[in-house]
């Protein structure tokens, strides 16, 4: 039994149709690697994923537990969003908080909530808060250290960089240890030498055996680090395999054409050598 | 000014509120001066109050949604995420726009003048006019660069105890 599996999941925006029915299944520890043109909705199924679009249509399970169409009412789906952690084109940090804040907010939310829910008053809940903030701080100085960033901490977002603060959003997924990563093309708002460095970090989590799901333009590192690639086109899972069945033989049309036009414009040295 | 005008005359012209009240004798904005620094108040309270909300709104929306969605997937609920994440950028963002126009509602009480309100205007003219002298209203006019500065000073200190991070 795969550990994700997706079924037929659709998605239209008004009249254009942006997901046909995508399936999928992925085991735990794998990395899954989507690649194809844009357009072709490959971040409107990682959106579905995570519950920032609803589908129209479709079943999306986690470890055997059906999270959407939800089983019990709404509740369900916010609580969805602790399983998939995503991280944007755009990074989409907090600017008024500082790396090591924007990672732990989210942590002391939670911690918060917990507390709520058991019913602790208010003056006793900010005392415990006190004590909570003070481990948060600790899981979140171990993150940063773990994506490089040790001297970053006190930083705010304005003063990083690109890459730096990639990393820091990359953290911040990390933060809530969800079950699935999801990466929205996390190198494309950046240039070649700071996609080097974030790439080393996403490396770094494929082989602490993460489940992740990477969209991406970046060919070679999708052969690199993922398990499973992907190639969408149309709204429709065109082709899906290990990387050396996507990228050395490609059986449908599409996706030869797609990778031959991508290494013409990106890459002096063959995506494959066989 | 027009809007004072309409506050302070508008019902007794209309007699929506004086009619019933004849016999007792009572009015809504009769001629006493209390009444008419109510009617310049409720002016400037709906004029103002309008102003800001639009401030607001915008402050409001300029945020991106992406810090929207970025909240919702960590898991935070609509009210953190406007408490925790989105209220100090909003805040940022219009304070450069409201100290405008703190500032201007600053030099518009001096409307208030034209319906008879004793302000600061009012006074020094007063004064002008009864002892003879023109430094009366200078006066008059010193004080409001002197608060519409110390607003300036006020705001441009907050401004940049803010500006340790950009939105």
């Amino acid at each position: 039994m795969a550990y994700l599996s997706v079924k037929d999941v659709k998605k239209s925006f008004g009249k254009t149709e942006v997901l046909k029915g995508v399936d999928l299944e992925l085991n735990k520890g794998e990395v899954l690697s989507i690649i194809g043109s844009s357009g072709n909705g490959k971040t409107t199924f990682l959106r579905c994923l995570n519950f920032l679009e609803t589908p129209d249509s479709g079943t999306i399970t986690v470890d055997g537990e059906q999270i959407f169409p939800p089983l019990s009412g709404a509740e369900k789906v916010v609580n969805s969003g602790l399983t998939f952690g995503m991280v944007f084109q755009n990074f989409n940090l907090f600017p008024q908080y500082n790396a090591l804040e924007n990672v732990t907010l989210a942590l002391n939310v939670r911690a918060e909530n917990e507390l709520k829910e058991q019913k602790v008053k208010f003056f006793a809940r900010k005392k415990l808060m006190k004590e909570k903030k003070k481990e948060n701080e600790l899981i979140g100085k171990q993150i940063l250290e773990k994506v490089g960033l040790a001297d970053k901490m006190q930083n705010y977002p304005c003063e990083l960089s690109g890459g730096q603060q990639q990393r820091v959003a990359i953290a911040r997924a990390l933060a809530l240890k969800p079950d699935i990563l999801c990466f929205d093309e996390p190198t494309s708002a950046l240039d070649p030498e700071l996609t080097g460095e974030v790439l080393k970090v996403i490396k770094n989590l494929a082989e602490d055996n993460h489940t992740m799901i990477i969209v991406t333009h970046e060919m070679e590192f999708a052969k690199n680090v993922s398990d499973k690639v992907m190639f969408m086109a149309d709204g429709v899972v065109e082709e899906i395999g290990s990387p050396d069945e996507i990228f050395c033989n490609p059986k449908s049309e599409r996706t030869k054409a797609f990778l031959s036009k991508s290494e013409e414009t990106f890459s002096e040295e063959k995506l494959c050598q066989c | 000014m027009l809007q004072i005008f309409v506050v302070f005359y508008l019902p007794g012209l209309l007699n929506l509120f004086t009619w019933p009240m004849m016999n007792t004798g009572w009015k809504w904005f009769d001629d006493t001066i209390s009444t008419r620094f109510l009617a310049a108040l409720v002016a400037f309270i709906i004029n103002y109050a309008a102003y800001f909300s639009e401030i607001y709104r915008g402050g409001i929306e300029s945020i991106s949604k992406g810090q929207y969605e970025a909240c919702q997937v960590l898991g935070l609920t609509k009210s953190q995420t406007f408490f925790k994440v989105v209220l100090m950028q909003v805040v940022k963002r219009i304070i450069p726009p409201m100290s405008n126009e703190i500032i201007t509602l600053v030099k518009d009480t001096s409307l208030a003048n034209t319906i008879g309100v004793v302000e600061l205007m009012f006074e020094g003219k007063t004064f002008m006019l009864t002892n003879g002298l023109i430094w009366p209203i200078f006066y008059a006019g010193a004080f409001y660069l002197i608060f519409v500065g110390a607003l300036t000073l006020l705001f441009n200190w907050l401004e940049k105890k803010l500006s340790y991070y950009k939105v």
